[in-house]
């Protein structure tokens, strides 16, 4: 199961990336990341002047005999990230190979993370129980993937956004989260205003996929909404399909510019690209990773 | 509103398969998607309630059948026919005679329309409607009912009463109640001729519902018997109305016995008559014929007479005054003037009036004496007594003044005096002797005479078993002994019929046929007879005359609607060409 949704090969292929994070809100622990702060990392940071009360151990002797002036030598400090990542589990997410592909993109964001050191953690949830993982270290690499591999299908019935902030733990330096976008603009207005209170760098994913993108019914149809059951009865004409995709646009735009208001950066994330090209271009473009 | 060529129905064929092919259509896909959202928002302009959805998601279709079916509609050619009741007042004509029990396969003419005014009522229900039957004296069932349960009780009591129809009187009759407000008036007979309608009636449609009906009829035009020596002699005439020959039996039997005297077999040919006579026959007082055939209408296929016939004629003496001849007429008897010759000759079969007294000494019926020829009259005077004799139960004579009277018979009985002198006297054998000329009183002024004369004669005839003969519904007075009891009908089976309270009330019952009179201890019997007119079918189609508003008196108008209807159709099919446009082909 595992090796089917996350073959090795992919795994592989992410490399050494690593999640970039301008976010000053790192972890407490040590890790690899670079703090802005100066710390006890091997790289040089910079020189100051030495002001009473300074660890004598960090005079740079060499300077004081060029200069006769006693100067502290700063290093960098390297510290950890928490990384969270939240994945939408309502039923429109099982529609098209979304769920599918939305899970690849969780775990692989989840390797990247535990490969870098970092706490990452994991959280989804159906009708009956809540899923939360955490762990740091690359060797629990293959246990996230097995863990996100188990939840077959996405059964919640409930909105995501009015879930979503219950699921998300108290610190985290960096939010993905992995979702559809199904939902009321005025909802994730909602969700959207409370998030950047929670944690200060938070990426979108908006999952889509093929048939949701470019709709190939025809003749009368009869929609039936995956999630509230209501039924939608459409004849299929080319002006029904521009009308479609008009709001659809729309309803995508309105949600880049609510995300963009509350500092929130959106990925669109379309199931047909897969999850490679998603990860290492369209991420490394907008500067998720390095 | 009625349909001129239903035969265009055949067109309904193509709505019908434009039908069928919206059956096959497609139907809705049903597919799960991830969210309706951005679908729902492009259906909210379109989408208002249930039952518009669907006529718009159909409207091609029905716009199609609409256009198809208005199509059809226009091909069957309809038109409303043109008539209509002002005031809304409509009159219903039923006959009700004999000849309207004719009809095949046992629904009788009668029957059917009844069928056909309830029909009417129905569609009229709310309106005045009178009902009207005929006869000698027209009558009103119903009178401006418009409670339609009411009307229709009262058709479905309607019964036939074999009377002749007197058509003209009911018409009069129906103008007279429709001159105020005009009505719309129906009859239901069996024929009824356009010539009824020669002058023109304003405000008034008449629609007359004729037979239609071609029958076979086969009647007893005629039957007579006579008394002779040898036994009773009968002929049997029997009429073939019909087109080809007809066979049968004829009997004949007394009703009185119901045994049957005669068992023949007969046939006549179309259109022709037959006589048939019997002779020999025992004697009897009533004699019933019948023909066994296989016609359309049955009551004229028995006929009964009896053999005492009634006293229709009276002779009176020259010598006489005049006006006891006009009393004669005047009750309805067949006067003639006849010489002393004359008199005794015809002194068996009619009433005898005269002031011969060598009559009551000849002969075996009572005569009525005015007057003596063998003696002179003496004055009289003093005050007019009657005694309780049947004879004056109708005419009181108590004012009467007499100025001379002859003198009486010594062996009579006296039933009036003047004074203490007998006045009117009567013999054993009943002769009726009146002791004065008529120039010595003032009788002939006062209406107490001809009832007098009535009385008289009434009792010379009852000397006879029988009451005569009637025609159906027949009013006609017969003297009755005034007992408290009445005149009571009845069968010859004993069944009850009905009760007069006094002879002069006497109504024939309506079924042909012979009864018996119970008067006290008295039984007479009379025979109803169907009269000659309704032993013959006329064949009567059904036509309208006149309209209620003044119209031109146009006959079954015809207004065509169908052009009317091409506007909407044409409307119907830019209606359909623009959706079509819009929308585009389905699929």
């Amino acid at each position: 199961m595992s090796s089917e949704l996350f073959p090795d090969r992919l795994a592989k292929r992410l490399g050494a990336l690593s999640i970039v994070s301008r976010s000053g809100r790192l972890g407490h622990h040590k890790g690899t990341h670079r703090s802005r702060k100066t710390g006890s990392s091997l790289d040089f940071s910079d020189f100051r002047e030495y002001h009473p009360g300074d660890d004598l151990r960090h005079i740079d002797w060499n300077v004081y005999a060029r200069t006769d002036k006693p100067f502290i030598k700063q290093f960098l400090d390297e510290q950890e990230m928490r990384i969270h990542i939240l994945l939408d589990s309502t039923k429109s997410m099982g529609m098209d190979g979304k769920w599918d592909y939305a899970r690849q993109l969780a775990i692989a964001l989840g390797h990247i993370g535990l490969k870098s050191g970092d706490t990452t953690s994991f959280s989804t949830w159906s009708n009956e129980q809540d899923y939360f993982y955490r762990r740091k270290g690359s060797v629990h690499r293959a246990s996230i993937t097995k863990f996100i591999s188990s939840i077959d299908t996405p059964s919640s019935t409930d909105s995501f956004t009015d879930r979503a902030l219950r699921h998300i733990p108290k610190v985290v330096t960096v939010l993905f989260i992995i979702t559809d976008g199904l939902e009321e603009t005025a909802k994730w207005e909602h969700l959207f205003r409370r998030l950047p209170g929670i944690c200060g760098d938070i990426r979108l994913l908006t999952v889509h996929s093929k048939p949701e993108e470019t709709p190939e019914y025809e003749g009368d149809v009869r929609f039936i909404d995956s999630e509230s059951g209501a039924g939608v009865e459409v004849t299929v004409t080319r002006r029904a399909v521009q009308d479609y995709l008009a709001n659809k646009s729309a309803h995508e735009a309105q949600m880049t510019a609510l995300a963009g208001k509350f500092g929130i950066h959106l990925i669109r994330a379309a199931v047909a690209d897969g999850v490679m090209e998603t990860v290492t271009k369209k991420m490394r473009h907008a500067g998720w990773l390095r | 509103m009625r349909l001129d060529s239903i035969v265009n129905l055949w067109t309904a064929i193509f709505p019908l398969v434009v039908l069928l092919y919206y059956f096959f259509r497609k139907k809705y896909e049903v597919t799960t998607i991830s969210s309706t959202l951005f679908w729902q928002q492009s259906m909210r302009e379109t989408k208002v309630s249930p039952y518009l959805k669907n006529l718009q998601r159909n409207a091609l279709f029905y716009l199609q059948m609409a256009a198809l079916l208005l199509l059809v509609f226009i091909l069957l050619g309809p038109f409303l026919p043109k008539e209509q009741a002002v005031g809304g007042h409509t009159i219903l004509i039923v006959d009700t005679s004999a000849s309207m029990l004719a009809g095949k396969e046992q629904l009788t003419l009668f029957a059917r329309q009844q069928a056909a005014m309830k029909e009417l009522v129905v569609g009229r229900s709310g309106e005045p409607i009178t009902i009207v039957t005929t006869g000698k004296e027209p009558a009103i069932v119903v009178r401006e009912q418009t409670d339609g349960e009411a009307v229709l009780a009262a058709i479905d009591k309607l019964a036939v009463s074999y009377e002749h129809e007197h058509m003209e009187r009911a018409l009069e009759f129906a103008r007279s109640i429709a001159s105020v407000g005009g009505a719309d008036i129906h009859i239901y007979t069996d024929s009824l001729d356009r010539a009824a309608f020669a002058e023109e009636d304003s405000n008034i449609a008449w629609t007359i519902h004729g037979s239609g009906d071609a029958l076979v009829n086969v009647a007893i035009n005629k039957f007579g018997a006579v008394k002779t020596p040898q036994g009773t002699e009968a002929i049997v005439k029997i009429t073939n109305a019909s087109d080809i020959d007809q066979t049968g039996d004829v009997q004949l039997m007394d009703p009185i016995t119901g045994k049957v005297l005669v068992d023949d077999k007969f046939t006549v040919e179309a259109g022709k008559d037959a006589l048939l006579s019997f002779k020999e026959l025992p004697v009897s007082q009533a004699l019933q014929a019948e023909i066994i055939v296989d016609d359309d209408y049955r009551p004229d296929n028995t006929a009964a007479i009896l053999l005492d016939s009634e006293v229709s004629e009276a002779v009176v003496d020259g010598q006489l005054h005049e006006l006891v001849k006009r009393a004669f007429e005047a009750v309805g008897l067949a006067v003639t003037t006849g010489s002393a010759n004359e008199l005794l000759s015809a002194q068996d079969s009619s009433i005898v009036v005269t002031n011969d007294v060598s009559l009551l000494k000849k002969g075996d019926k009572p005569v009525i004496i005015i007057g003596r020829n063998d003696k002179s009259p003496e004055p009289v005077s003093g005050v007019l007594k009657s005694s309780a004799d049947p004879l004056f139960t109708i005419a009181d004579i108590s004012d009467v003044y007499v100025s001379a009277l002859y003198p009486p018979f010594t062996s009579y009985t006296t039933i009036a005096t003047v004074g203490d002198q007998p006045f009117i006297q009567q013999s054993k054998r009943g002769d009726i002797v009146v002791l004065a000329d008529i120039e010595l009183t003032d009788w002939p002024l006062h209406p107490s005479f001809p009832l007098f004369v009535w009385s008289a004669a009434e009792q010379l005839r009852s000397d006879t078993d029988t009451l005569g003969l009637f025609v159906p519904n027949e009013r006609k007075a017969v003297l009755a002994s005034g007992r408290a009891d009445g005149l009571e009908v009845f069968t010859l089976n004993d069944e009850y019929v009905t009760t007069f309270v006094d002879g002069s009330s006497f109504i024939a019952p309506t079924r042909p046929g012979i009864y018996k009179a119970r008067d006290g201890d008295t039984e007479k019997l009379f025979a109803v007879q169907l009269e000659q007119s309704e032993k013959e079918l006329v064949i009567g189609s059904s036509y309208s005359i006149g309209q209620t508003a003044g119209g031109t008196g146009a006959e079954e108008g015809k207004n065509r609607i169908g052009w009317l209807l091409l506007v909407p159709l044409l409307l119907l099919l830019l209606i359909e060409w623009e959706v079509q446009r819009r929308r585009g082909y389905p699929n």
